[in-house]
């Protein structure tokens, strides 16, 4: 699945996605986000809260 | 796409590119469909885990709300030592874990060091000390006394150091099957490499799925 297409679907198709052999990306974002805040804990960097931001629009 | 065009799955200027980089996002991959890694069906999760000595790979697993899962309640993360254990892909500095000197008998080692379980407890025990302050050591100290018991000395030795952190341990059996009886009884959970997989798929699942399963590698 493309990135654009992802954009195309509401919030409540993405939940829906589990066993229909198409890609997830909730996982993705979510683990960009770890990383994110991973490196902005190491580098002291507060920019990279942006980690913090993502995680919290995908609760 | 890189394998049929490239003849690899680590073409050499992604590889540079990684390398440069402070970190990378990897989609998923189906591994078990590459060709052998002489063929160029390198594993990508692993390639940068050897490479780069990402010895932590951090699991959560959370429920959340309008998500269905199978278990009520769930916000724990694995920490899962990553460059040990039974992966005979990474754990030997030459050559592979896993051999066979007959076609009829195939061995596998599992691998643990000091340094190894020291430096995954204290990346458990800094975790727990941002969250509830509670890390449960998973092992099999009962059956790989001292594979799964120089893991434990070491999440003892390091625990002198988080007074304020209550630690246990379970056994991986019993651990497989408090994940779907009280999973919110857990937070910070610390195992070698293959129980924390293997666990860590399964509070994924509970959890809503693989698909909602993030993961960091870190080093």
């Amino acid at each position: 699945m493309t990135i654009t297409r992802l954009r195309k679907l509401p919030m409540a198709r993405l939940l829906t996605l589990p066993g229909q052999n198409i890609a997830n990306p909730v996982a993705m974002v979510h683990s960009t986000a770890m990383l994110l805040d991973h490196l902005g804990a190491k580098h002291g960097d507060v920019k990279l809260d942006a980690g913090r931001t993502i995680a919290c629009g995908k609760d | 796409m890189a394998l049929r065009a490239m003849g690899t799955t680590m073409p050499d200027d992604v590889a540079a590119k990684a390398r440069a980089a402070h970190g990378v996002v990897v989609g998923p991959a189906s591994t078990e469909d590459y060709p052998s890694a002489a063929e160029g069906g390198i594993n990508i999760s692993a390639w940068f885990r050897s490479q780069f000595d990402l010895y932590a790979n951090i699991r959560p697993s959370k429920v959340r709300p309008g998500v269905p899962g199978h278990v009520p309640a769930m916000d724990l993360i694995i920490v899962r030592e990553n460059t040990e254990g039974f992966y005979a892909d990474r754990n030997m500095a030459v050559g592979t874990g896993e051999f066979m000197p007959t076609p009829d008998l195939a061995l596998a080692v599992g691998k643990a060091t000091t340094e190894g379980c020291r430096r995954i407890a204290v990346a458990a025990f800094e975790l727990a000390m941002r969250r509830t302050r509670h890390v449960t050591a998973v092992h099999k100290a009962n059956v790989l006394r001292h594979y799964s018991g120089l893991f434990l000395k070491q999440v003892d030795a390091v625990s002198v150091d988080y007074p304020e952190v209550t630690v246990d341990k379970v056994i991986v059996d019993a651990m497989a099957a408090m994940l779907v009886r009280s999973p919110e009884k857990f937070d910070v959970v610390v195992t070698t490499n293959m129980f924390g997989d293997i666990l860590s798929d399964e509070a994924a699942e509970l959890a809503g799925g693989l698909g909602l399963a993030a993961s960091l590698n870190a080093g």
